[in-house]
């Protein structure tokens, strides 16, 4: 049966759309079947992160009528599927996400795992995202909004009978400045299931429209999104260490030619 | 703006403060800092220096807009507001940093405005002054209770003396030998000082006090005692006075504690010295029990037990400043998701006036004699309808009845028509349910 999850926070920019970008590479990495939805119609960013920018079919035409959702899904980095949201404000203005449901029922029959990143907020379409799925995944900073936030989208997705699979803290800086673990566990009464650390290689990433995965496997990031990947669905993964060669051997390998 | 998010020194939500007498409030203290308005997925920020607004942002807004920005955000009541503290030397560089959002003049009218209003709210005689809840912060959100004004007068006057006079030799006994122990004046690491000065005396720069200060100086330690039983009145009213304070209660957290010690960091600190846990184990003890004799072992005990927090969950949101969701505000939440929701009773009733309403139009057509009108709903996938009108035509002549059915043909478009626009009245704000109405029309 197909897993339909949605990675919700709340509060806008803790990196849901980062998280859900690459927890869908990592779960077709391990062989899922799976298809990363970008809900977020009106402020898209999936595909400039999956650096599938400019599809000529997007969720946007689906949602509009004007084209049918098989129509929208592609195939990303890592043999992960995408259904981009489409960037274009003209498409936004179309849109009925009422249509939304209908568009899920036809992913869900040919995919093992559904990941929709919903949209910051609380309003119609971030309802909709969450309301879709059966498991939500609660992405929050380790920041006193942005847990606020996620608790009010916790309750919220209760209400609607949405199983929360648990909280992934991003950008987690071991600082004691912002709230722990067990803080933010006690306060959303929800288990903390990964803690992804604060890394600039994701903006860098980003920028060059790579998921992190990829681009830099090694990193503690990535090593983190691929253990939740791997507990999400039962598997094993033991963590890829960083590179500890020192510089100077690296150099002389490399002008060696063995790199 | 680019600007450092640390711990703020106060988090409060926007309806437990007045924002004009706020930005006062800032203005007469000469902050250096910042502040950060949070509402819903928006941010803004305003840059204090010495008191005086420099800088402002909100989305993405700078500013003048900023300022506007915030001001109406203040009035939502889910508006979060945070201080944060910058060091007087680290503001330029963040003027610098942030130099697109500078403020001018015009947005000084604004703030001004803004300042001002409070004044001209009070200058009207029939609005009484509205009480405005002083911030809390952080490190005494947890002492805040929404009974304090009531209790406070009764309680200290009662509880104070009993206390000092019960704990004070003991606090003396057991700070000797710190003094001698702490030899320098160290200064406190930062979240005691915030506790500490803020329970002491908000007029104290906390960078300015020492340990040795706090330990050697009688009458501020006094005070100490006496703003924790302040501060914890509402908790400490129905318990007997000599009652010893359990470890996980609010009078542990409003305590400085050494950083080791403080439940919201698990990991021990590197700049903890030998000197540091027998202050506080004094400062501990003093307020958390009136027991004069308490051996070692005992102490350990506790200390074991501060390591090892249970955390309450609404003190820890509490001191945060974070509000629990009001089972009301889900439902309008989830209302505003529906478009309004339908209930199956609810369906009913629009079932039976949607059926009075097509009927009474019908019935005022001069052919028809009689009608009977069927209205289904159907709220299972999004409203859907169904409705089945009978008429009664009045009766044709034979001439009528040789020349064909055309009349009936009209008479059938005109009630569908009728019929639809009663429908179109009744979900005008919903073409949705419009489009998936369906009227069928018999004539006899």
């Amino acid at each position: 049966m197909t897993r339909v999850i949605t990675v919700a926070s709340g509060k806008g920019g803790v990196g849901k759309t980062t998280i859900a970008a690459n927890l869908g590479v990592a779960l077709a990495t391990y062989g899922e079947e799976t298809i990363v939805l970008d809900a977020d119609v009106a402020m898209a960013n999936l595909e400039l992160i999956l650096g599938m920018e400019g599809k000529s079919v997007t969720l946007h035409d689906v949602l509009s009528g004007a084209a049918p959702i098989e129509d929208a899904i592609y195939e990303g980095p890592g043999g992960v599927k995408v259904v981009p949201a489409g960037i274009s404000l003209e498409g936004l203005r179309k849109i009925k996400m009422d249509r939304l449901e209908s568009a899920l029922e036809v992913l869900v029959e040919n995919t093992d795992i559904l990941l929709i990143d919903a949209p910051a907020g609380l309003e119609k379409d971030a309802l909709a995202a969450i309301a879709a799925a059966q498991e939500m995944i609660l992405v929050t900073t380790p920041e006193v909004p942005s847990i606020s936030d996620a608790l009010k989208t916790k309750i919220i997705a209760n209400k609607l009978g949405v199983d929360i699979i648990g909280v992934v803290i991003n950008r987690e800086q071991h600082d004691k400045t912002f709230l722990t673990i067990t803080e933010i566990e006690t306060i959303l009464e929800v288990p903390v299931i990964a803690v992804i650390p604060d890394d600039p290689e994701v903006s860098r990433a980003a920028a060059f429209g790579e998921p992190l995965i990829i681009k830099n496997p090694k990193s503690p990031t990535s090593n983190a999104i691929m253990q939740l990947g791997a507990d999400l669905i039962g598997e094993e993964y033991q963590p890829i260490e960083p590179d500890k060669k020192g510089v100077i051997s690296k150099l002389v390998e490399g002008l060696l030619g063995r790199r | 703006m680019d600007l450092p998010i640390t711990r703020p020194s106060m988090i409060c939500y926007a309806d437990e403060i007045e924002f004009s007498e706020f930005l006062k409030d800032l203005s007469a203290k000469k902050h250096n800092g910042f502040i950060r308005i949070t509402s819903g997925s928006d941010e803004g920020f305003i840059l204090f220096k010495k008191g005086k607004e420099i800088a402002a942002s909100y989305d993405r807004n700078s500013r003048v807009d900023a300022i506007d920005k915030i001001k109406d955000a203040m009035d939502d009541n889910g508006t979060i507001l945070e201080i944060f503290d910058v060091r007087p030397s680290q503001i330029d560089f963040f003027m610098n940093m942030n130099k697109p959002y500078l403020i001018d003049s015009e947005a000084y009218d604004l703030i001004n405005e803004i300042k001002r209003s409070k004044e001209v709210n009070n200058l009207e005689p029939e609005l009484e002054p509205k009480a405005v809840p002083k911030p809390k912060p952080v490190s005494d959100a947890i002492r805040r209770s929404e009974t304090i004004d009531e209790v406070e007068p009764v309680r200290v006057d009662e509880v104070e003396p009993v206390r000092v006079d019960e704990v004070e030799p003991v606090r003396v006994d057991e700070v000797e030998p710190v003094k001698s122990v702490t030899v320098e004046e160290k200064p406190i690491s930062k979240p005691v000082l915030d506790s500490v000065s803020t329970s002491v005396n908000d007029s104290v720069d906390s960078k300015d006090l020492t340990e040795a200060e706090l330990v050697k100086s009688e009458p501020e330690t006094v005070s100490v005692k006496e703003d924790v039983y302040q501060i914890n009145d509402s908790e400490t009213v129905n318990e007997p006075l000599n009652e010893t304070k359990p470890v996980n209660e609010p009078v542990v957290e409003s305590v400085p504690l050494p950083k080791n010690l403080e439940p919201e960091f698990n990991e021990p600190s590197e700049t903890v010295s030998s000197t540091d846990i027998p202050v506080n184990e004094n400062l501990n003890s003093t307020v958390k029990t009136n027991e004069p004799n308490r051996n070692e072992s005992d102490l350990v005990e506790e200390l074991e037990e501060v390591e090892m927090p249970q955390m309450d969950r609404s003190k820890l949101m509490q001191k945060y400043g974070i509000k629990e969701i009001q089972e009301k505000d889900v439902d309008d939440i989830l209302e505003s998701y529906k478009g309004g929701s339908v209930s199956d009773d609810d369906v009913e009733k629009i079932e039976l006036t949607l059926m009075n309403k097509i009927k009474k139009s019908i019935l005022a057509m001069s052919k028809v004699q009689g009608v009977e009108v069927m209205v289904f709903l159907d709220n299972t996938n999004g409203l859907s309808g169904k409705a089945n009108i009978i008429i009664e035509s009045e009766s044709k002549g034979f001439l009528s009845r040789l020349m064909g059915d055309s009349s009936n043909v009209n008479l059938e478009r005109k009630i569908k028509d009728i019929s639809q626009i009663e429908i179109r009245k009744s979900f005008r704000k919903y073409p949705e349910i419009i489009d998936k109405f369906e009227v069928n029309v018999e004539i006899s």
